[in-house]
């Protein structure tokens, strides 16, 4: 039997009062410095969430991946080396995740750019179109209008693109967890003009092929 | 934090934003095609999340976690969060490059819809989604409904609430129009809903919308104060088996069980049993409320060709209920049954979008030997389209036929007795909306009305007229003009009730002659997305009643009573409704609501009613609740959920206000399974919420636990 030892810092007591001396200054700290300075100080990186990839991220990552993958009519760029303009309509959180997604990227040797659009009218300059969500009962109308241009415009949601958008871009509900997919549709983009790239076609999710009326799925 | 970042811990937080480590250290994130991701190096997957907007924190050391959230949670309350923004370094790195196979394959944090979704429209909406619902712990509907503000329920007994907004509660809240996937569940018989047999799984419900303030414009008559528009899952997202079970104290049992399948390539369906009962609730001035009862209810929903130019969809459920009560006294057991089939399509034809739907409801019901039918078919029409870019309109039109039935027992000391015995009841009417909502611009102005036929006070026009302003894109305000009417009851229209007590007896004539009782409402609203995830709805409203339904004696003696109704009464609403929702990190959610109330009726000059300004007093005046769902890590939730309700001070018969906490642990297992433990009502043994004549029931505290298998 040994003697009682005397406590040390090393014994599980100590450490637990140690822990309390430093709770209690951590935060004397935060009353006499306010959050930032406190936190920056008291917060062991190991106390930061881990990285979580967020829908949008995804999505303006789709969005470039799509750029690469379309070719648009030879109308469609004023020279050859004119950015794709990649835009946005109505309200998205997409906007910080695109600008960091596009930020000097090239794609089919071009410069991509993003462009956040005021109306509809910027739309019509632009080579990709995302339509927020949150604009259901308008994107029908704004897909209509964009129809016949070299636009190929995108649905933030899975009923976008019947809706009238070549693309769209929806979440899929799976047993991991939320998955970003796509779906496109062949007549809208043929009313387009533009053509949608083989090797992206069996990645959609979901096809629509033809106009309306019957429709065989992918 | 990163090196050059002044912000504080805070600074990072941005819904749209990303918690990155610092660049270059070895926990900076790398991406694995199969959901998988890297902590500390080694791959771990990542629990079951489905139907989730949050994401699990990483697992730290309790020591380390102890002290950062002491130091969290006062430095928040210290500074409001309110922190210097800096943009996190970038971490979109390595997405760019990604095949469109490995971007599918990535599990993300959603952001919530309901942000989204209703940020630009011109009406009180608080949307309750199905995740709220799964985090509240509540099992009953009516009980999921108190997430929202501006809703007022107090239960009544084990089986029967009271569900209101804006005031006029009572077991005939009749100014509340509450409607599943498109079909009314209010009946015109009693003018109000009977929440009990209105029932359906609380699994399968994608979102509530709770929408504040006249709806007729949509809707018709009868949504006065507030519509509750319940919207289930698609079968497309309720795929494959789902098993759970609760037991507990007053929610003594429940059993829900699900199978969705696909049909084909193109559609998809699912069928469902649930079963449950409830016990008595808490007597107050008798020795039994005998009040438990139990229910079981089966159902299915089929969806077809959901991407394409045509939608398809049906539901059906068949239900039966078994409840006991109290008639005079004695024990007694009610008995209900019933069911529906709704079927809609939605079309593009052209430049149009078309939508039809139709549905049969039919129940039956058997209580104290009143035996009463009701059998409703509503066949509804819905086109919209666009005059150019910027323009649109919608019309609509609409047929609803009711039989309803009454045949009364006369041996329980309440007579009531209608003539005619079965009424056929129609209703219908058209509707046309025009809007002008120019893209990306800065005003939306709409107009609409709808003009609706009944057999009661035959036409009542329901306009509307909305605008919403967004001077900036993380700004709304919006502001209506509305006008709706509540529409005479089969009860109010038919019925002859005759209440006997030893020496006294009232008697209740029918009243033909009755007209609708009108609002006029004025409504403005403000939303702000802010950035750090945090979001507020705040709306007011001024309403205006006039033509309130009174009481007129025609008969006044020393033993007896004799009266009819009178549309003799007038009145005026203020109100605010408030809720923010704060995602104070991705795994951390606060959400609050806050409803004021000031209800105010007088009856005209002439009429002798004296129990109309006594309806201001069934509801509270102020009411608050806060709610925190918490993931502690990837497997385990933590949720509370405060309420604090104002007293209800009706002459002679107070409720008073009363607090209370609802908790709720809930851990994911692997393989699909999940478990929670809820408390509720924790904070007093019981309290009472609602009251009605010699009814008085408590709320007990009350504890339950749910297994649930998904595979």
């Amino acid at each position: 039997m040994s003697a009682r030892r005397p406590p040390t810092p090393f014994t599980a007591a100590w450490r637990r009062r140690l822990l309390r001396i430093w709770v209690v200054l951590g935060l004397v700290a935060c009353l006499r410095l306010g959050l930032a300075e406190a936190s920056a100080a008291a917060l062991p990186v190991a106390a930061l969430p881990s990285r979580e990839i967020t829908e949008y991220e995804v999505k303006a990552a789709y969005l470039l991946r799509f750029t690469r993958h379309i070719e648009w009519p030879a109308g469609a760029f004023a020279t050859p080396s004119s950015p794709i303009i990649i835009g946005v309509l109505g309200r998205s959180p997409i906007d910080q995740a695109l600008t960091r997604t596009v930020q000097g990227v090239t794609s089919q040797g071009r410069p991509v750019e993003f462009r956040p659009l005021g109306d509809l009218a910027e739309a019509k300059a632009c080579h990709l179109v995302l339509v927020g969500r949150g604009h259901e009962r308008e994107e029908a109308a704004w897909f209509r209008e964009l129809s016949r241009l070299p636009v190929v415009t995108v649905a933030d949601s899975f009923e976008g693109l019947a809706r009238g958008a070549v693309l769209s871009l929806y979440m899929e509900e799976r047993s991991g967890g939320a998955r970003v997919v796509f779906g496109a549709s062949l007549p809208a983009a043929r009313a387009a003009g533009v053509q949608l790239s083989a090797a992206m076609l069996p990645s959609a999710r979901h096809i629509i092929r033809e106009p309306a009326g019957k429709k065989e799925p992918s | 934090m990163s090196a050059g970042s002044r912000s504080g811990f805070l600074g990072s937080v941005d819904p749209w934003a990303v918690m990155t480590a610092p660049q270059g250290s070895h926990r900076a994130a790398s991406i694995l095609p199969q959901g998988k991701r890297v902590f500390d190096g080694c791959p771990v997957s990542k629990a079951h999340y489905r139907e989730t907007n949050m994401t699990p924190r990483k697992r730290t050391p309790a020591v380390a976690r102890l002290s950062v959230w002491s130091a969290i949670i006062l430095g928040v309350l210290l500074t409001g969060g309110m922190t210097a923004q800096t943009t996190p370094p970038s971490a979109v790195g390595g997405l760019q490059e990604l095949s469109f196979e490995e971007l599918a394959g990535i599990t993300v944090t959603t952001v919530s819809k309901r942000e989204e979704r209703y940020f630009n429209a011109a009406a009180a909406v608080h949307v309750i989604t199905g995740e709220d619902i799964r985090r509240s712990g509540a099992l009953m509907l009516p009980d999921a409904l108190r997430l929202a503000p501006g809703v007022e329920v107090g239960a009544i007994n084990s089986r029967s609430y009271a569900v209101a907004m804006r005031g006029f509660n009572g077991t005939a809240s009749n100014k509340l129009l509450p409607l599943i996937d498109g079909r009314s569940l209010y009946s015109q018989r009693f003018a109000s809903t009977i929440w009990d047999i209105r029932d359906l799984p609380l699994e399968e419900v994608e979102q509530i919308e709770v929408i504040g303030g006249p709806g007729g414009t949509a809707w018709g008559a009868n949504a006065v104060n507030g519509v509750i528009n319940i919207i289930t899952k698609s079968a497309r997202d309720t795929q494959g088996d789902r098993l759970a079970a609760v037991a507990g104290t007053f929610e003594s049992g429940q059993v829900y069980a699900r199978r969705g399948f696909s049909v084909g390539s193109d559609a998809w369906a699912r069928v469902y049993v649930k079963a449950f009962s409830r016990d008595d609730s808490e007597p107050l001035n008798i020795a039994d409320n005998n009040d438990a009862w139990s229910q079981v209810r089966a159902g299915f929903r089929y969806d077809r060709g959901e991407g394409g130019q045509a939608v398809t969809m049906m539901t059906g459920d068949v239900f039966y209920s078994a409840a006991d009560q109290l008639v005079a006294g004695l024990a007694d057991q009610a008995h209900s049954s019933g069911g529906h089939f709704l079927a809609r399509r939605r079309q593009q034809i052209g430049e149009l979008n078309l939508q039809l739907q139709g549905y049969v409801d039919v129940i039956r019901r058997d209580s104290g030997g009143n035996l009463s039918e009701a059998d409703v078919l509503e066949l509804e029409s819905l086109v919209s389209g666009s005059f150019g870019p910027g323009y649109e309109w919608s019309a609509g039109l609409n047929y609803r036929r009711s039989r309803l039935t009454d045949s009364v027992n006369p041996t329980t000391g309440v007579v009531s007795q209608f003539t005619p015995e079965k009424r056929w009841f129609t209703q219908g009417g058209l509707f046309f909306e025009a809007a002008r909502r120019p893209p990306a611009g800065k005003f939306d102005f709409s107009v609409g009305t709808k003009a609706e036929y009944n057999e009661f006070t035959q036409w009542e026009f329901l306009p509307s007229v909305r605008a919403t302003w967004k001077p900036r894109s993380d700004i709304t305000f919006w502001s209506a003009w509305s006008r709706a009417a509540r529409i005479p009851s089969r009860f109010e229209n038919d019925q002859v009730l005759v209440v006997s007590v030893p020496g006294f007896q009232s008697r209740t004539l029918p009243s033909p002659a009755l007209e609708a009782e009108v609002l006029s409402a004025m409504e403005l609203g403000w939303r702000w997305q802010a950035q750090r995830g945090f979001y507020l709805d705040a709306t007011v409203f001024h309403h205006r009643y006039s033509r309130l339904v009174t009481t007129r004696s025609t008969a006044v003696g020393p033993t007896s009573i004799e009266q009819d109704l009178e549309n003799g009464g007038f009145g005026t609403s203020r109100g605010a409704e408030i809720q923010a929702v704060w995602r104070i990190f991705p795994w951390w959610q606060w959400q609050a609501a806050y409803t004021y109330l000031d209800l105010d009726l007088e009856v005209s000059a002439t009429s002798s009613d004296s129990s109309l300004g006594d309806i201001a007093n069934l509801s509270p005046r102020q009411q608050f609740s806060v709610r925190s769902s918490w993931n502690l890590d990837a497997s385990w939730e933590i949720d509370a959920w405060f309420r604090a309700v104002g007293k209800l001070n009706q002459t002679g018969r107070v409720i008073p206000a009363y607090e209370t906490l609802d908790l709720r642990i809930g851990r994911q297992f692997g393989r699909g399974w999940e478990v929670s433990v809820v408390g509720q009502n924790l904070l007093e043994p019981s309290h009472p919420e609602f009251r009605f004549f010699t009814v008085r029931a408590a709320v007990a505290r009350g504890f339950y636990l749910r297994v649930e298998r998904r595979r």
